[in-house]
């Protein structure tokens, strides 16, 4: 920035109302000395600034005060009407509104929060409807011969000699009804099961439903039919 | 620009009156004359001493909003209270659409001048009306900007705290005014 622009804005910023305001900052009245234009545009800013004083505002009436204060007045008589009909609503509303806002605002979101993860929760459980996956791979079958399940699901696995190739083993994953319910056959991923086959002791009644067969509530045997071989 | 100390603005947000009147007395002045050239010519038809109640009536309800540990000055508070009040005032009345006749030549909105010579003080009304017509018509933006810098005599950093704006937003809209107002007003000169 040129020496010229530096000292337009001191004097801008100094608003000065007369030539005495200028001579008091030495740096804009030695440039005044050097620079003609400079110094007619100050010139031109104090004649500005005295003509912008010219419009003068109106002193305030003597009773504007009283009138203020009695309106003050109204307010609290009307905020002990109120308080004296609800008192608590009132010491709370006050409370929230000029004291504590961040804080129960916090508070009332951390709630609303709770609220809705617990929503969320309970909506997944009965979605679940009671069956848990219980995984098991195949080298565990494989070397022991029979593993037993845990959880809701009781009964045993058995090993299977497999009549074809087996894909390499994978732990076995038993699904939720609905994702197999497209396709009996297959996980829901697509992916076709291990040679593998679950045999499941009789369930108490009511309690599951096949994840092969959504529709039945009875588990069968399904080692006799050759399409779930592989 | 006014000094108002923390104390009474606490001594207000727990309860005593007497502590706002203190503040009453010593911001009515300036918040008038910043009301008084906010809204002059413009079609709200209200008086400015009727709207410079209602502001204290609004930051005496709102006061417990003014937070004292992060805002460093009431008066750049309660002189923002009062331009969003004009504000809201401006476009209630536009949105009305009525406007208030000042009178054949406006002058019933001017403050008395202070000359006991009349032809000096005819000299004094007519430069004051004209002044008072340029500013006026500057856009609602640098015309606070400009009342509050040159009238009221805040710092640059005042004035972007009343407007909610950065400072060098401020001194931008204040040099626009200026500009605007120099060229308007060449030739103008306070004596006859």
């Amino acid at each position: 920035m040129g020496i010229c622009e530096e000292v337009r804005e001191t004097i801008e910023e100094t608003f000065p109302r007369s030539q005495a305001d200028l001579a008091g900052v030495a740096q804009v009245w030695d440039h005044f000395q050097e620079c003609e234009a400079c110094r007619e545009f100050g010139e031109r800013l104090v004649a500005l600034n005295q003509s912008l004083d010219g419009w003068k505002s109106p002193i305030p009436s003597k009773g504007l005060q009283g009138r203020i204060m009695a309106g003050i007045a109204q307010i609290e008589r009307d905020r002990s009407n109120r308080a004296k009909q609800y008192p608590f609503a009132e010491t709370l509303r006050g409370l929230f509104l000029y004291r504590f806002q961040v804080p129960a605002a916090g508070a009332f979101a951390a709630i609303f929060l709770l609220i809705l993860s617990v929503a969320f929760n309970f909506h997944q459980m009965r979605n679940e409807g009671g069956t848990t996956a219980s995984v098991v791979s195949a080298e565990e079958v494989s070397d022991q011969g029979s593993v037993p399940l845990a959880g809701p699901i009781q009964g045993v696995v058995h090993s299977v000699a497999p009549t074809i190739s087996a894909p390499p083993a994978a732990p076995i994953q038993i699904p939720d009804a609905k994702v197999v319910a497209a396709n009996p056959y297959t996980f829901g991923d697509g992916a076709t099961p291990p040679p593998v086959i679950v045999i499941l002791a009789s369930p108490p009644p009511g309690l599951l439903r096949s994840p092969y067969h959504p529709a039945q509530t009875e588990i069968s045997r399904p080692v006799d039919r050759k399409e779930n071989q592989l | 620009m006014v000094d108002i100390p923390h104390e009474w603005v606490r001594e207000c947000q727990e309860g005593n009156v007497q502590a706002f009147a203190d503040i009453v007395g010593a911001c009515e002045k300036p918040l008038l004359s910043f009301v008084y050239r906010l809204l002059y010519n413009s079609p709200s038809g209200r008086d400015p001493e009727d709207v410079v109640q209602e502001i204290f009536l609004k930051a005496y309800v709102g006061i417990g909003k003014f937070d004292l540990r992060r805002e460093k000055r009431f008066d750049c508070w309660l002189f923002a209270v009062a331009r969003n009040h004009c504000i809201s005032l401006l476009r209630r009345r536009r949105a009305e659409d009525e406007a208030t006749d000042l009178g054949e030549d406006g002058l019933e909105g001017l403050a008395d001048t202070a000359s006991p010579d009349p032809r000096e003080a005819l000299w004094e009304r007519d430069v004051s009306r004209r002044v008072a017509d340029t500013v006026s018509a500057l856009p609602e933006k640098l015309k606070s900007a400009f009342i509050l810098r040159h009238y009221e005599g805040m710092s640059y950093q005042d004035v972007a705290a009343v407007m909610g704006c950065r400072i060098g937003t401020a001194k931008s809209r204040v040099a626009r005014a200026r500009e605007t107002l120099a060229r308007e007003l060449e030739g103008l000169s306070v004596a006859p």
